[in-house]
């Protein structure tokens, strides 16, 4: 997907969110929409990270704490949290984030590639890291973050 | 592949089986797919399996003006919603609402038509398939096709072509003999194989049956045993169709040589993962040197199924209504009597059966409040809590619910806490995240936008570690009990005539069972009549035909329908009522009248046994003036009055079905057992022209007692009808398999009688 989204075009839009305190960002183009709805079905026996699923206009989503998911703090639902949905392997999933920020343009260039000592699990989950005035964001990977195995 | 080496069906698993044996994951993935399409409003997706869809579809144009005209209707319905909400006048909102409802609910069944698909459009090139293959093997093959026009939905019709062609090849290559070998086995020398498709019980069934030479169960079970899939034991108790099923086994493969033909890298364990994805069963029945039927029960559509609904805890979950079996409510006060603890399982006692309780909160991981209904019962029977302190903690007037379910070898009770109603819902996929959570079917969203999860009852019963093995060890168990008692138990329907006045009539009989009120008794032309279903069903009291109290006709009112002559009629009866299964001492003499066959004490109260053929015959006359004319041909045939032997133990039982095969005018002999019925069989070989014979008897039980007939020469075409309270597709099969011709429920005096003339009709030419 890097190498690809590389070639096509060097722009980027950023959709950036706050998960827990990081300050991470997606792909504008996976993004189908954002949504407020916070009803969601539990679903016993899902993996910890999955919230539950939820009704989307007759589809039903899955929904994931991303905080949970990068293995950071779980989510808080609060006023301020979203659930951003993105298209994944012909599916739709909904992503529980703390807060939406904003939309930065930026270039696939100036994407640098993850620190060091980020490894593991979370290291597979950024394709890197972008400086911004406001500070760094991490730019999230969803195809990996999706991956069920995991 | 010789013909000397061939030995019945050789099922085959080729050696390099990456491309096409599908793992787990895959087979997940074909499932969602399939799921997927089959929902109304998912988008079309590429599909990843290696099914290929068509991706356009052959709708009739009316249909689609249909569509339009109903697409413009909703159109205008809306306008008018928005109209009416804008000048928030409530009336017509309230009229365009009804008005969406209707177009949607119209819009929803007719595109449900545009989905179906005649299996004829993949039954028609199995033809060439089959011919092509006849040419290429030297084997003289017949194809016949029925049932072309049967309808199924698209999806079902896709994902069956496959598995289709595999059984139909399996048939030609492996089932049809070549034709020197079938002349000298004496069949002719084409052999047939017979495609067929049709409906029963609101399911469609698919029958691929060959002529061919039968599968080798010896070959398969040593095969299953040598691969370690069944242990000894069970081998042992397995029936023939058992073993026989085997072959659905993954990695279980009789062949020794993989040919061009069948050997294409897919088992027959692949052909039933396939079906089972479609919701399909698939069953098995084979014949050495006879042929084999295949049978595939399919589901009409699978994008909406009725389920029933019910909640533990804040969830609500669907069931699928196939799976459930019944619904019982048991007080709290009882349940120390239903409820048993075996170990530290719970085990409720449901007529005489045993079946084990699951509980959500522990298959599942549910987190449950000690106040709900499902916890009560394992606190009661443990002594955690008195009965008086879970009526303190509010739940005085609960009762716990239970839902008897099965699927394939699971049957166990699903403690909820609340049942609700039955709904047909629209099966929506889970997403891949929960790949791993076995207990569901999928999703669907409830009127009030809710989402509720479909139960997977198969699932469920094995993350309740229901084992299977167990599961399998206790049926064969069940019928050794069953024999060694040698006594019939007689499942009975119980209902009150009038309070003090308690009847009974086997449950066998009963068709449905109906709550109504007094008020919806119509009397139309001199007869009571109901409304039911649709139509109208003639109804009537126990006093109308037979001397017992009045009936109270107000308030609630039972209304028992029975299956008759091929009309329903209902019997009307107050509540309460009850299902029993006992073994009960008749008393044919004391209270005996037309109408009652008998009395028995049941549970401390004597009951009337009610006869309901002569009660239906002195109400409704005319619908048995058919089978007069039956009775008159039985008595023109060549053999004089046909004498008939019948094999019953229980006395009940015996004189009833006596009597009522004298009253068509045969001639009977009884015998009390399978031993008496041999020897008086064998002292008089050529008197009797067919048996009919109880299963359950001491002694000789009907199975032995047919071997024996069988094996006999002088018996080798006499027939055989087994009569039986209890005829599990399982005893069907074994009976089949010692030479029973012919399964009839006790006391279903219609088909016994129809099948006795049509056997002696047979035995006659």
């Amino acid at each position: 997907m890097k190498q690809q989204a590389k070639e096509k075009t060097d722009a980027l839009q950023l959709s950036c969110f706050y998960v827990g305190s990081a300050l991470c960002g997606i792909d504008i183009n996976l993004i189908q929409e954002m949504n407020r709805q916070m009803e969601t079905t539990k679903v016993p026996q899902a993996p910890s990270y999955v919230l539950g699923i939820m009704n989307l206009r007759g589809r039903i989503v899955t929904i994931i704490d991303l905080g949970l998911k990068l293995g950071l703090a779980p989510s808080k639902t609060t006023e301020t949290s979203r659930i951003i949905i993105v298209n994944s392997r012909d599916e739709n999933v909904g992503l529980l984030v703390d807060r939406i920020t904003d939309v930065v343009t930026s270039k696939w260039g100036d994407v640098e590639s993850n620190p060091s000592n980020i490894k593991e699990v979370k290291g597979r989950c950024f394709l890197g890291t972008l400086k911004f005035p406001k500070g760094l964001i991490a730019l999230l990977d969803i195809g990996e973050v999706l991956n069920e195995d995991l | 592949m010789g013909i000397s080496t061939h030995v019945g069906y050789e099922y085959s698993v080729a050696k390099d089986t990456n491309n096409v044996l599908i793992n787990d994951q895959s087979m997940k993935s074909n499932l969602q797919d399939v799921a997927s399409t089959g929902g109304l409003n998912c988008e079309p997706k590429a599909c990843k399996s290696n099914m290929i869809q068509p991706d356009s579809l052959r709708v009739n144009v009316s249909l689609l003006e249909d569509l339009m005209n109903l697409a413009g209707e909703l159109v205008l319905s809306r306008n008018q919603l928005m109209q009416a909400i804008s000048s928030n006048a409530i009336h017509q909102i309230e009229v365009a609402g009804q008005r969406i409802d209707l177009v949607t609910s119209e819009l929803q069944e007719t595109i449900m038509l545009t989905r179906m698909q005649t299996v004829g459009n993949i039954f028609n090139k199995f033809p060439r398939v089959v011919r092509d293959l006849a040419r290429t093997l030297g084997k003289e093959i017949d194809l016949q096709l029925e049932g072309n026009d049967v309808e199924l939905d698209k999806t079902i019709i896709e994902g069956l072509g496959d598995p289709l062609t595999h059984l139909v090849r399996n048939s030609a290559d492996h089932g049809i003999e070549m034709p020197d070998v079938r002349v000298a086995a004496g069949k002719p020398a084409m052999g047939t194989i017979v495609l067929k498709a049709y409906h029963e019980a609101g399911q469609v069934i698919i029958e691929i049956v060959d002529d061919g030479a039968g599968l080798n169960s010896e070959k398969i079970v040593a095969k299953a045993l040598s691969r370690g899939l069944i242990s000894p034991d069970q081998a042992k108790s397995m029936s023939d169709k058992e073993k026989a099923n085997l072959i659905f086994l993954p990695g279980l493969s009789t062949a020794e040589q993989v040919t061009d033909v069948s050997g294409r890298g897919v088992g027959m364990d692949v052909v039933k993962s396939n079906l089972d994805q479609l919701g399909g069963q698939v069953d098995i029945e084979t014949e050495r040197g006879r042929g084999t039927t295949i049978r595939i029960k399919l589901p009409l559509t699978l994008a909406i199924i009725p389920s029933l609904l019910v909640s533990v805890g804040q969830e609500r979950y669907a069931i699928p209504q196939v799976n459930v079996d019944e619904l019982l409510c048991i007080p709290v006060d009882q349940i120390t009597e239903r409820v048993e603890l075996v170990g530290d399982a719970e085990v409720l006692l449901l007529r005489g059966e045993l079946i084990p309780l699951l509980y959500f909160s522990n298959v599942l991981g549910l987190d449950v409040s000690s106040c709900e209904a499902s916890h009560m019962v394992g606190e009661i029977l443990r002594g955690d809590k008195s009965l008086k302190e879970i009526r303190k903690d509010g739940c005085a007037s609960a009762a716990v619910n239970l839902v008897v379910v099965s699927a394939g070898q699971f049957r166990y009770g699903l403690v909820v806490d609340q049942l609700h109603d039955s709904v047909e819902i629209v099966v929506k996929p889970l997403g891949r995240h929960f790949k791993d959570c076995q207990g569901y079917a999928g999703a669907t969203i409830m009127g009030d936008g809710h989402v509720a999860l479909i139960l997977d009852v198969a699932g469920l019963g094995r993350l309740g570690d229901l084992s299977l093995s167990i599961a399998r060890e206790t049926v064969p168990m069940g019928k050794e009990a069953e024999v060694s008692s040698a006594q019939d138990k007689l499942s009975l329907f119980v209902f009150r005539n009038t309070p003090q006045e308690y009847c009974a009539v086997p449950l066998d009989l009963v068709a449905r069972v109906e709550l109504i009120d007094a008020a919806e008794i119509e009397e139309v032309g001199g007869r009571r009549v109901i409304k039911y279903r649709g139509g109208t069903l003639p109804v009537f009291s126990l006093d109308q035909a037979t001397n017992v109290n009045m009936l109270d006709l107000s308030g609630e009112i039972i209304v028992i329908v029975f299956l008759m002559a091929g009309h329903e009629i209902g019997l009307l009866a107050k509540p309460p009522v009850d299902a029993i299964e006992a073994q009960v001492a008749v008393d044919g003499f004391t209270l005996k009248q037309p109408g009652i066959s008998g009395s028995a004490v049941i549970v401390d109260n004597t009951t009337l046994l009610v006869d309901i053929y002569e009660l239906i015959q002195t109400v409704q006359p005319e619908w048995f003036a058919v089978r007069g004319s039956i009775e008159s041909a039985g008595d023109a045939g060549e053999v004089g009055v046909p004498h008939l032997l019948l094999v019953e133990d229980s006395d009940f039982f015996r004189n009833q079905v006596k009597k009522f095969i004298e009253d068509d005018g045969y001639t009977v002999d009884v015998a009390e057992d399978g031993q008496v019925g041999w020897n008086m069989l064998d002292a008089d070989p050529n008197k009797y022209d067919l048996v009919v014979t109880d299963i359950a008897m001491p002694n000789m039980d009907g199975f032995e007692l047919a071997q024996r007939i069988r094996k006999d020469k002088r018996f080798a075409l006499t027939p055989i009808i087994a009569l039986t309270s209890l005829a599990g597709d399982e005893d069907v099969a074994r009976g089949k398999a010692v030479g029973i011709d012919d399964y009839q429920v006790k006391l279903d005096k219609e088909r016994l009688l129809q099948s006795v003339y049509e056997w002696l009709k047979r035995y006659a030419s």
